[in-house]
């Protein structure tokens, strides 16, 4: 980050200081990165305590994250993004949309900002969100911050590693799968492909396997996702999975290295697939270019040997390609996000706001 | 020049509700920023070209820009994002909620308490009329001491109906007068006990209600209090809104990109306020 001492000469003076945000609004987590120097992220779940009594109980109106998991039989609980996609049809104050507000005012809060501080955003939604579902992130974020733009989040990704010509990114999130083919442009529809085969899927078909393979095995999707997120790998060889579910009340131990494997593999077959459509359809010239700067990104992209498996099965259908993963997965949507906020010119930030 | 000087524009902006205004018959058309902006730029390269020659295209955009600048600065200075309060704007605005809520709590504790002694006085105002019935009745349906007993008792004498079988008939009335006479008082002394528990109870329910709001002011207060303590933030690394640098290499590709990410911002603005333009 460049240090505060150029100002735009295309702006007001802001005599009270500007802190800009990325946001990367996601299903399963909520990231913020902020020009104070703040990182926060908190897992994408919001809670109301049901009545007065688990209101005495938890002490608070509102939990989030973790605590609100933790709680959440006590709670009206919210993960407003599900699949990548907050629903509001733009009448009244819809559950989810409060659930959205909130966790945008909570995600902001953490940033940190100053009281005397103008707050300007960039929030990463899903490369195909539709209009309605726009609306209601910014219906979502108008109350927490002065002025507010959205740009797709794998866009942001690119933007991010200063990767915007010829490359694909593959940002992998809970609820869906971005592709983005970056070519010197700014990105068209049909240069965007959403799947919904992402970390929720994988979560899906790992609990098939295990009710398949271990039908005495008494397990919550919470618990699945637990062990997929410790022990995620489509590597051939991997860390033997030996995890705990109870049978018939009692603890027992089971091995689902296989089940995990097949499960997380699950995913690589839909992303070439996207990826093929998105090279076949570009410029025969450059289609070489884009095959060999394949980014991977979002929590997702963290399953171990994931950018093998996907160079293995590119190599076995497109003749070939290259995958190379960002440093920071969880930060990497809100780090483009901030980065595209602070270069955005002063005269937009104040007509949006 | 125009024939009338147009009339002084006025010192504060107020922010007035298009419906409103249309609902009193105004007609309304609003403007978006960028159209006004844009109107502005359009009239200073106008008055710059035909009022002043200036000819030189460098030196007007450069007066654009000015007047952009300086425009900006006059809007922002009208009106203040409620976000951007000083501290000792916040300071006061707690200060004034607090002070409220302490009203409204220390008026509840009243209410509460006043309540909580009419609730004492009206059990045992319940609880004595009560008693008091109890006794009268106890007394009534005696038949060794109830004026109606001996009434009969009376009355059978004075018929000359002495005999053992007249007693045993005499018993057997009473018997049976008294305790038609027991039943119908019991459904009285019920009907009477449900009206003093619904009389209770609605009075409970009043300092129930009085007592959650009084827990709810005290909550308040004590988030307020907590709000003293609030993270005061961590200052931002820029004090003036940035911008795309320069040198960076990717300049005009980012430019470019940066514009079309604001113009479908833009887009998505409109089509949510389709009368905002």
């Amino acid at each position: 980050m460049t240090e505060p001492t150029s100002s735009h000469p295309d702006g007001p003076p802001a005599r009270e200081g500007i802190l800009y945000l990325g946001i990367d609004l996601g299903t399963s987590r909520t990231a913020v990165s902020a020009s104070n120097g703040v990182r926060a992220s908190i897992a994408s779940h919001v809670g109301y305590p049901k009545d007065v009594v688990s209101r005495k109980l938890l002490g608070q109106e509102v939990l989030f994250g973790e605590e609100a998991l933790e709680h959440r039989l006590a709670l009206d609980f919210h993960t407003p993004l599900a699949k990548g996609v907050l629903k509001y049809d733009g009448e009244g104050e819809d559950g989810d949309l409060r659930a959205a507000r909130d966790l945008v005012r909570e995600i902001v809060r953490r940033a940190r900002p100053r009281p005397d501080e103008l707050v300007y955003a960039v929030i990463g939604v899903p490369s195909e969100a539709g209009f309605k579902n726009k609306d209601a992130i910014l219906e979502a974020a108008r109350d927490s911050v002065d002025s507010v733009m959205l740009c797709s989040e794998p866009f942001a990704v690119a933007y991010g590693q200063d990767m915007l010509d010829d490359v694909l990114v593959i940002d992998i999130g809970a609820g869906t799968v971005d592709l983005c083919r970056m070519h010197g442009t700014m990105p068209e529809e049909s240069d965007q492909i959403t799947l919904e085969t992402a970390g929720d899927s994988v979560d899906q078909r790992l609990a098939e396997l295990i009710r398949e393979r271990h039908p005495e095995a008494q397990f919550s999707m919470r618990m699945v996702k637990s062990f997929k997120e410790r022990y995620s790998s489509v590597a051939d060889q991997m860390e033997p999975a030996l995890v705990e579910m109870p049978v018939d009340g009692k603890p027992t131990t089971f091995d689902l290295t296989e089940e995990i494997r097949e499960a997380c593999r699950s995913i690589v077959g839909p992303i070439v697939d996207g990826l093929h459509r998105l090279i076949a359809s570009f410029d025969p010239e450059f289609q070489h270019r884009l095959r060999n700067r394949v980014l991977l990104a979002g929590g997702g992209s963290q399953i171990k040997g994931l950018d093998n498996a996907i160079e293995r099965e590119m190599a076995q259908r497109l003749g070939g390609g290259r995958v190379l993963h960002i440093e920071e997965p969880v930060y990497g949507g809100a780090e483009g996000a901030l980065k595209i906020a602070h270069d955005m010119p002063a005269e937009f930030w104040q007509q949006l706001s | 020049m125009p024939a009338h000087d147009p009339p002084d524009p006025p010192d504060s902006v107020e922010s007035l509700s298009g419906r409103l205004l249309a609902g009193q018959g105004h007609r309304v058309r609003l403007l978006g920023r960028a159209t006004v902006v844009l109107a502005l730029e359009n009239a200073v390269r106008e008055v710059l070209a035909h009022r002043l020659g200036v000819e030189d295209p460098d030196l007007a955009e450069e007066a654009v820009i000015e007047t952009r600048e300086a425009f900006f600065r006059h809007l922002a200075g009208r009106g203040r994002p409620a976000r951007s309060l000083t501290e000792a704007g916040l300071e006061e605005i707690l200060a004034e909620a607090r002070r409220r809520l302490e009203r409204s709590r220390d008026e509840a504790r009243e209410r509460l308490a006043e309540l909580e002694r009419q609730l004492d006085e009206q059990r045992r105002r319940i609880a004595g009329e009560e008693e008091s019935r109890r006794r009268d009745l106890d007394r009534a349906l005696d038949p060794e001491r109830s004026d109606l007993a001996a009434e009969l008792r009376r009355r059978f004498r004075a018929a000359g109906l002495e005999e053992p079988r007249h007693q045993r008939l005499l018993a057997e009335l009473t018997g049976l007068v008294f305790a038609e006479l027991r039943a119908a008082s019991q459904q009285v002394a019920e009907l009477e006990r449900a009206r003093h528990e619904e009389e209770l109870a609605r009075a409970e329910r009043r300092i129930a209600r009085l007592a959650a709001s009084l827990e709810t002011a005290e909550r308040n207060l004590r988030r307020l209090s907590e709000a003293r303590s609030l993270d005061p933030g961590l200052a931002s690394i820029y004090r003036e809104v940035q911008g795309l640098a320069d040198e960076d290499d990717l300049a005009d590709l980012k430019r470019e990109m940066l514009v079309k990410i604001f113009e479908a911002n833009l887009r998505l603005r409109q089509r949510r306020r389709p009368d905002d333009e």
